[in-house]
């Protein structure tokens, strides 16, 4: 047999493999898998008040935060607001901290007696509670947590208490006076009327598998 | 005559001979050949529900096999970063014939937001992974092998070199997982792939 006739040879047995090959049976099933990802979502709910005077609304409650004004507030009174805040996503939340952003609408005069306290709570637990005189919170806002305050479950709620406290002015006239002076103080205080203003911000992060 | 000639004419006859007796055997036999081809086919047996992370919702009724056992559907809710659900499949040779898993693909067909429907930028669509576990029951025993993939496209288990015998079966664990660092952007997502075994016939 010539070298030509061997190659022809090669390739025609080369050729039946070929077909061998494509002449395979092929089975196949498949398997669709569609995966829906969680998501996380504070909302604010509403607010209630508590007040010694003066006034107190909140406006723009969207999402995680709200805008808090008092009005016509006095020396001498403690007055309060609080909000709620619920988990509207899919899985628990992490509250991370809470800032006081945009303080404004005080004088400057009575920057010392206005005292800001936040707390949070979770029912009966409360997770935080910052107390500063209203002109800090200007200059840091944060309470400075970057950890966890509290796990948040789905549809749990959070209740944000902003106490506003406006100290007793001293004036020149009833300081160093007698006890018994006490009720000709009150009315030689001059009538000092203070707004205050702040943006409540609950900063919070998705849960993640521990 | 010659002896020669006797010779040949002898040699005539039993040809002649032996021609008539292969035409009269010939003529006589015959072969009754029944020959019936083997039949290969592959069918989704069963389909379960593993390990599921808490609040991802995931149970026995959010796996189905269609009517003709050829796909399968399974639909995972509330998966988050570092969560993860696991199912199932198991792929049994119902032919007559041994099988061989020339290779899986795997396909993703889209990575959506739900809020707005837009494609998911491509690093957070390659955060699903999906991890395989093989098991194969062969003719000398279990095979295993494993695989991974978060790509857009990937061939799977081709070097796995598993045949399943008639009647055995080949289980896929699927490990479903949104890693760890997903971002927000991964948030009320819809991620939708599919995965596909394929056999060849083993000889």
């Amino acid at each position: 047999m010539n070298k030509a006739k061997l190659v022809v040879l090669i390739i025609a047995i080369l050729l039946l493999l070929t077909g061998v090959a494509y002449a395979r049976w092929t089975e196949q099933v498949n398997i669709l898998v569609l995966t829906k990802t969680a998501e996380t979502k504070l909302s604010y709910v509403d607010y209630t008040t508590r007040m010694d005077g003066g006034k107190a609304s909140v406006s723009n409650g969207e999402g995680a935060q709200a805008t808090v004004v008092f009005k016509e507030i006095r020396p001498g009174t403690g007055n309060s607001v609080t909000l709620r805040f619920k988990n509207t996503g899919t899985i628990p939340i992490d509250i991370d901290d809470i800032n006081v952003l945009y303080v404004s609408g005080y004088s400057d005069d009575y920057k010392n007696d206005i005292t800001l306290i936040v707390s949070g709570y979770a029912g009966e637990k409360r997770f935080l509670e910052r107390d500063k005189k209203i002109h800090q919170w200007r200059a840091n806002s944060s309470s400075s947590n970057h950890d966890e305050l509290y796990e948040l479950p789905v549809n749990g709620i959070i209740e944000i208490i902003c106490d506003l406290e406006f100290d007793e002015i001293k004036t020149k006239e009833n300081n160093g006076q007698d006890k018994k002076e006490d009720s000709k103080k009150e009315t030689e205080t001059p009538d000092i009327i203070e707004n205050v203003s702040f943006v409540i911000h609950v900063e919070y992060s998705r849960f993640n598998e521990k | 005559m010659k002896k020669s000639r006797l010779i040949i004419i002898v040699a005539i006859v039993a040809l002649l001979v032996v021609g008539g007796a292969y035409a009269a055997w010939t003529a006589r036999t015959t072969v009754s050949v029944n020959a019936s081809s083997g039949e290969m086919d592959v069918v989704i047996s069963s389909a379960s529900v593993g390990k599921v992370s808490e609040y991802v919702v995931f149970g026995k009724n959010d796996v189905s096999i269609s009517q003709d056992k050829k796909a399968a559907t399974v639909t995972i809710a509330n998966l988050y970063p570092g969560a993860e659900a696991n199912a199932t499949i198991t792929i049994t040779n119902t032919g007559t014939i041994p099988v061989k898993l020339s290779g899986c693909t795997q396909e993703r067909i889209s990575a959506i937001n739900t809020r707005d429907n837009k494609a998911l930028s491509t690093t957070d669509a390659g955060m699903l992974i999906v991890k395989y576990n093989a098991t194969a029951v062969t003719k000398t025993g279990q095979v295993k092998a494993s695989d991974s993939s978060s790509a857009t496209t990937a061939t799977l288990f081709s070097n796995a070199n598993m045949v399943i015998e008639a009647g055995q079966t080949v289980t896929f664990d699927m490990q479903i997982l949104l890693d760890q660092n997903a971002g927000d952007g991964t948030e009320k997502a819809l991620y939708t792939f599919k995965f596909t075994p394929m056999f060849v016939q083993a000889n």
